[in-house]
């Protein structure tokens, strides 16, 4: 509770063993004109995983099957032990949130409004949010820098402001486990860092694990810890971002020559496209 | 709830009667019980100053033996409770009631549809009168829902007509006044008949409405008045109250006269209507045998009879029926 | 937000728009088809036996009429409200799945074929309605559960469906039939019975209680289906339970009173500009908003052309059309 600087206790009962935190096994899926081939994935809490490919290489899936929404083919997610596939809809969110592109709003609420609603999994049988719930709220607001917001309309906010929400909404269900499809779409490069550096720190700070599904291969490259590369269903590595991002293997995966090369100041690769 | 009201504190004040505590013991006695039969007797008259009848549409109704404060909820019925001499009786009728000319005066509770119950209540009615063809059955339930007795009448054809008059004059303690009324129009109509009898009888048309062509079905009074007036109505055979007819099939049928109901709201005129598509094409324009025929053709009161002799004067002009006194 | 969801603003605001409805209400048994003096009106009121006609009319025409006016206000708002955060559609109302057509078509037929069924309308009229309700339900599913837009869709089509049908079967009937329903297809409060309230009272509160069991989540519901979901909504079985009461309250409204318009679509707007879009403030303003709205139009239904009285459709409708009108030029500069 408070300033965000304590692992939360319930969090560590629900540590059933040793072992990654979060355990993807093989899962499979299949759609009409689509198939995901088995994909395993590990991580432990304070881990920041990036999901890159191409378009229709089935990031989303991916990560709509990690969210223990979309029950796959094959396989199992455990989440500190616990089958999330296996778990009703309100105990799975408790522990995973879900930030990514919106249905569109037709209604008009005041922007605390909407972040409000991610604590709705922990309202339980009462009624109304209590003070922690507010708490919680007026937290996720400070972190994502939108305390100056509170009373304005969602459907009047920029585009990269009402993103920033839509992470609020998904950190005030206190996740252990958060999920993310491309959050930074429509932020500029300012914002584009400075959320996933705030992703980065919450995930230490509040002990969670972060997949991000993201175009921007540099962003993922300087941020996550971990990259997993899907192409056309499959999984063609996994590992640090030096392991996987290799130049011969995203030229053929994203159709364009592209060299790799160290970042100076930051010592990670850095992926630079080559003119013809 | 209003009758069963008065009725009860009738019935409260004898039975308060006879439980006053007697003055001497033995005259107690004989007082007691000249109260107790007293008491009986109250009620029995009570019991009986109301009778449960069957109404003309079927329904049973609890009438008061004196029902001196009446209510018309059709103009119909106005109309008919004049001529029996009930005018004075009447203590409301509808906007719509205009014959005859003292019906404007009466207090009116509302459009015949939809009268304003409140206003029913406020002229504290003994009977309330009502048509199964021009009021809603909704209004009749919540009449007797709140205690006021409602009496239906119903007539389709002139036959059924003068039977609901003889009973509305049963009803309501008039029956001489009935009697002397329905055979005055009896002979009325008899006398039209036998004129009519052996003479040719015209085709005719009767136009309720020209856009669409609406025409009179076999079982209402349009048609039994034609029947009457000694001529044959073109839409006998289609069914339904008031069936509809395509202008080709009734130049078909090719009616020697069309009738049309005089309204007081829009109504086109001959020359109007001759402009209209195919119209002119009638036999019955070209020959000039179009007329316009009081709407009390289709309303189930006296003046129905008035009708009928002006429709046997349209379909047969050679013969006079003129010189009798109409019941204006 | 313009008043915080709380356990105490929400006791607050029932209270004070219990008042006004309780107010508005017994103003109301002050206008009528007779003229009533104020003192008549409050001795009729209280039954005393020196004013019987004053009593009848106020506690056997009036008081019922006025009771069912909120009844069927109230159900008619909240089914509005709820179906608006159902469909995730502020044009929604409780006539777009078609329940209305469906009552209606199911009255007007008992009058066909049973030639006068007045008193069993109402049976008939809830039965067409719920058959309306599963039919659209069934044929809105999509993968086996509820999709918003499909049940939209399936609800508008049914519903044209339906009044073609109820044109048909009115050519069929008899002229005077005719005359008789039109009363019930533009909303006709008059008719109204002790057993009607006696079913209505009940269905009708604990028809809006159980929806506002339901007040959490209508508000997550207005994200999206799919957010929903993954803010731990039983999605499925949500839906299926708001939109079972959503159809019963209207159905009993519309068995009873016809299709009175404009409320169901009309009242939750001028709510949310009220007290804002959480379903925890504004289904009981909703409620209570729409109890007044409707004795407030059916007043002025019985009172502008008396003795005669005018559908209390129409009245919603004349005066709604403009409330519309202001609401999306409202809403349209914002």
């Amino acid at each position: 509770m408070g300033q965000g600087g304590r692992i939360h206790p319930s969090h560590n009962e629900q540590r059933q063993g040793a072992g990654p935190d979060l355990c993807v096994s093989r899962v499979a899926f299949r759609h009409p004109h689509f198939e995901l081939f088995p994909v395993s994935l590990e991580a432990q809490a304070g881990q920041l995983i990036a999901i890159i490919g191409p378009n229709g290489s089935g990031k989303s899936t991916l990560l709509e099957i990690v969210s223990g929404h979309l029950k796959p083919l094959g396989g199992s997610v455990r989440l500190d032990g616990v089958d999330l596939h296996g778990l009703p809809p309100h105990e799975r969110a408790k522990r995973v949130g879900l930030a990514r592109q919106e249905s569109i709003l037709l209604f008009s609420f005041e922007v605390r409004e909407f972040i409000r609603q991610g604590r709705h999994p922990h309202l339980g049988r009462s009624l109304f949010e209590s003070g922690d719930d507010e708490r919680w709220v007026d937290w996720a607001m400070q972190q994502t820098n939108l305390a100056a917001f509170a009373g304005r309309r969602i459907l009047e906010i920029s585009s990269g402001e009402f993103q920033r929400a839509v992470l609020a909404r998904a950190l005030v269900q206190r996740p252990r486990l958060l999920l993310l499809d491309e959050p930074t779409a429509n932020l500029d490069i300012g914002y584009q860092i400075e959320m996933l550096r705030l992703i980065r720190r919450l995930a230490a700070s509040e002990d969670f694990i972060a997949v991000v599904v993201t175009h921007e291969l540099n962003l993922a490259a300087e941020m996550a810890d971990f990259i997993l590369l899907l192409e056309a269903g499959r999984c063609l590595g996994q590992g640090s971002p030096a392991q996987v991002l290799e130049s011969g293997v995203l030229s053929r995966v994203f159709r364009t020559p592209v060299a790799v090369d160290r970042n100076p100041s930051s010592g990670r690769p850095r992926v630079t496209w080559i003119a013809p | 709830m209003i009758l069963r009201h008065s009725r009860q504190s009738l019935v409260q004040r004898r039975l308060g009667a006879a439980h006053s505590p007697p003055r001497r013991k033995l005259g107690g006695k004989l007082a007691r019980t000249v109260a107790l039969i007293t008491v009986f007797l109250g009620l029995a008259v009570v019991c009986h100053s109301a009778r449960r009848v069957a109404d003309q549409t079927g329904r049973s109704v609890e009438i008061p033996e004196r029902a001196e404060r009446l209510i018309s909820l059709a103009p119909s019925i106005t109309e008919t409770l004049f001529a029996l001499g009930l005018g004075d009786q009447l203590v409301g009728d509808t906007d719509y009631c205009e014959y005859p000319p003292e019906a404007r005066l009466k207090p009116h509770v509302g459009p015949v549809l939809n009268p304003s119950l409140e206003r029913i209540v406020v002229l504290k009615p003994d009977l309330v009168l009502g048509s199964r063809e021009a009021n809603r059955i909704e209004t009749a339930d919540q009449l007797e829902r709140l205690g006021i007795p409602v009496y239906g009448v119903t007539a389709q054809t002139v036959d059924e007509m003068l039977s609901s008059i003889e009973d509305l004059g049963n009803v309501l303690g008039r029956e001489a006044e009935a009697r002397r009324l329905v055979r005055e129009l009896r002979e009325r109509i008899d006398r039209v008949e036998r004129r009519v009898a052996n003479r040719p009888k015209p085709k005719v048309l009767f136009v309720v409405w020209y856009r669409p062509l609406t025409a009179a079905g076999p079982r209402s009074f349009v048609a039994d008045v034609v029947r009457r007036a000694g001529g044959v109505s073109i839409s006998d055979d289609l069914s339904g109250e008031w069936p509809r007819m395509s202008l080709e099939e009734a130049l078909r049928r090719d009616p020697d006269v069309i009738l049309f109901p005089r309204a007081e709201s829009f109504a086109p005129s001959p020359e109007d209507l001759t402009t209209l598509p195919g119209w002119k094409n009638f036999n019955a324009v070209k020959h000039h045998r179009l007329y316009f025929v009081s709407d009390t053709i289709i309303r189930p009161s006296p003046r129905l009879v008035d009708a009928l002799e002006e429709v046997a004067s349209f379909l047969h002009p050679e013969l006079d029926f003129s010189g009798r006194e109409k019941s204006r | 937000m313009k008043i915080a969801a709380t356990g105490r603003n929400v006791v607050t605001l029932v209270l004070v728009l219990a008042a006004c409805l309780a107010v508005v209400g017994l103003v109301a048994l002050a206008f009528g088809g007779a003229h009533l003096s104020l003192r008549e009106v409050w001795a009729g009121l209280r039954g005393e036996s020196s004013a019987p006609e004053a009593s009848v009319i106020v506690r056997q025409i009036r008081l019922p009429r006025v009771l069912l006016a909120m009844l069927v206000g109230a159900a008619l708002a909240v089914s509005g409200t709820a179906l608006q955060a159902l469909l995730r559609n502020p044009l929604a109302d409780p006539y777009v799945l078609g329940i209305s057509s469906g009552a209606a078509l199911g009255a007007i037929v008992a009058l066909w074929v049973g030639g006068r069924v007045a008193t069993a309308s109402p049976l008939v009229a809830f039965g067409g309605a719920l058959a309306t309700t599963a039919w659209v339900y069934f044929l809105g599913r999509r993968a086996g559960r509820l999709a918003s837009y499909t049940l939209l869709l399936a609800g508008v089509v049914t519903a044209s469906f339906l009044s073609a049908a109820i044109l048909f079967v009115l050519t069929m009937l008899s002229t005077r039939d005719v005359r008789g329903v039109a009363f019930w297809l533009m909303g006709d409060l008059s008719v109204v019975t002790e057993s009607h309230l006696r079913v209505l009272v009940p269905v009708v509160v604990a028809g809006i209680v159980a929806l506002y069991f339901f007040a959490k989540d209508l508000n997550v519901l207005l994200l999206g289906e799919e957010e929903a979901a993954h803010l731990g909504v039983n999605v499925a079985w949500v839906e299926t339970a708001i939109y079972l009461l959503a159809s019963l309250l209207t159905g009993v409204a519309v068995a009873v009173s016809g299709a009175i318009g404009y409320l169901g679509l009309l009242v939750p707007h001028l709510g949310r500009m009220v007290v804002g879009s959480d379903h925890r403030t504004l289904l009981p303003t909703a409620a209570l908003g729409g109890a007044i709205v409707l004795v407030i139009s059916d007043t002025l239904a019985r009172t502008i052309v008396a003795p005669a009285e005018l559908p209390v459709g129409a009245v919603t409708a004349v005066a709604g059309a403009p409330v519309f009108i202001y609401l999306l030029r409202r809403t349209a500069g914002s």
